[in-house]
């Protein structure tokens, strides 16, 4: 019984640390993400003049999708479409991993999306897919720590509490 | 003969207020709204909404400058622009940027706002449009049947005879141009309609009517004649060089062109050089000024028959 109590520790703790490796994976995965989608909504402002609502309504991504972010920006309330981007957020902030850095960013270029013309746009777009840019390299580099280290963790931690059970 | 669609506009179905009254901040709708409620009669006379920074909002009702509701007045500050501006364009501002330099832009439904801000040029070339101030919202009205006097002249033995209507602004012109262009709906029309106002669906689908949409008059005449084999080119307020240049040269392929102008009487519109190029070569038969007078809805018309060279008057029936 004490082993099987032991197994029990060693399987939680351990598994408590591959799901926080998975969190950091997934932030990485949504910081990518949401860098593509900048970079797919500033080429469709700046190349075809895209109204906002299609450009939403035209985006396919897996890792958005998910987090249901898509959904909320395509929804249409009493026939005007409204470009609904810091709402969107929020309905979907318990799926959205990103830290409070990039969440701010990812606030600030909704925020610039529509409002103004092509030009001044695209220099708004272009400081924020740099700042994007540069988070998502320091999240890369953080992820290929973490990860190792959460997975590390969880099985040393989890193979002493064991021992120590026993 | 009216058609459906066309009772169907006339007997108010598609009510173009009530339409664009969703797009505006809830504050100025529920003014104009309750403006209505009050003023009943008043709804088919609202012709425009005007928004101004740090000024008053006001409704354009049969000529007159409505700012007071009843007894208030409602002020519109930069941001109450800036967000209309934004609802009107579905947040897509950057969609509308090239027409918002030409200082207008066109809805879907065939609203035309037109606005003004603060320029920013590159030499004499206007880069762009930036801190919208003010905005003025064209309400469309589709009404029909007030072309019936002058329509036996445009259209004479089958044959249709160039037409150039003139008038101030806000009288009636680019009504009276839809009106003749849903009733020669079954003949080629092109219909050249730069900034969205002179296509009405209700009254033109299901028509052989072609539509130009957004093309430059010029560049649209062009290839209206050239490449459509249009019976008639049917366009809205002509008036610069590069415009007349492009009739005159469309003139040798015999398209007739029926287009309105901005002015006061003959007598001015014949002041216009570019105008009076036109009259020069013989390129309108009629010349046809447009008059209504506030709350009438009944225009009167002053021809001037270039061909024949006399004048005489019409007046219309009253409009459903």
């Amino acid at each position: 019984m004490r082993w099987v109590g032991a197994g029990f520790l060693f399987c939680s703790v351990f598994g408590c640390g591959i799901l926080l490796a998975g969190q950091e994976k997934e932030r990485t995965r949504q910081c990518e993400a949401f860098l593509n989608f900048f970079e797919y909504i500033k080429n469709q402002i700046h190349y075809f003049l895209a109204p906002t609502k299609q450009i939403y309504r035209d985006y396919r991504d897996e890792v958005l999708s998910k987090t249901g972010f898509l959904d909320c920006l395509s929804q249409e309330g009493d026939g005007v479409y409204q470009n609904r981007w810091e709402e969107a957020f929020a309905a979907c902030r318990d799926r959205i991993m990103l830290s409070r850095e990039q969440a701010q960013i990812v606030l600030a270029f909704g925020s610039c999306i529509g409002k103004s013309n092509e030009e001044m746009q695209m220099n708004s777009f272009e400081y924020y897919i740099k700042a994007m840019t540069k988070e998502t390299e320091k999240q890369r580099s953080v992820c290929a720590k973490n990860v190792k280290l959460y997975q590390t963790l969880g099985l040393t931690v989890g193979a002493m509490a064991a021992l120590l059970f026993l | 003969m009216v058609s459906t669609s066309v009772q169907a506009a006339v007997s108010g179905k598609n009510r173009p207020l009530s339409h664009i009254l969703r797009y505006l901040p809830a504050r100025f709708a529920d003014t104009v709204r309750e403006y209505v409620r009050s003023n009943p009669a008043h709804e088919d006379w609202i012709s425009e909404l005007r928004f101004r920074a740090g000024g008053l909002f006001s409704v354009t009702v049969a000529g007159q400058n409505v700012c007071r509701f009843p007894e208030r007045f409602v002020y519109c500050s930069a941001e109450d622009v800036a967000q209309t501006l934004s609802l009107l364009c579905e947040d897509s501002v950057h969609t509308y940027g090239e027409t918002m330099k030409e200082g207008y832009l066109f809805l879907d439904g065939g609203y035309r706002v037109g606005l003004c801000g603060h320029a920013r040029c590159d030499d004499d070339r206007l880069k762009s449009v930036y801190g919208i101030t003010s905005l003025s919202i064209r309400i469309p009205h589709g009404v029909f049947g007030i072309a019936g006097p002058v329509l036996p002249l445009i259209c004479e033995d089958g044959a249709i005879r160039p037409t150039l209507f003139y008038a101030p602004p806000g009288i009636g012109k680019t009504t009276l141009l839809r009106d003749v262009a849903a009733s020669l709906r079954e003949r080629r029309i092109a219909l050249i309609d730069t900034r969205g106002e002179l296509y009405q669906e209700e009254a033109m689908n299901c028509t052989l009517i072609d539509v130009l949409y957004g093309y430059p008059r010029a560049k649209g005449i062009e290839i209206a004649t050239r490449t459509l084999a249009a019976e008639a080119v049917i366009c809205d307020e002509i008036g610069t060089a590069e415009e007349s240049a492009a009739i005159l040269t469309a003139q040798n392929s015999g398209v007739p062109l029926i287009a309105s102008a901005h002015a006061e009487n003959e007598t001015m519109l014949f002041e216009r050089p570019n105008i009076r190029l036109l009259r020069d070569a013989g390129i309108f038969r009629y010349y046809i000024g447009l008059r209504r007078k506030g709350w009438e809805k009944r225009f009167s018309f002053h021809v001037f028959d270039a061909w024949q060279n006399r004048s005489f008057d019409l007046s219309s029936e009253e409009p459903s």
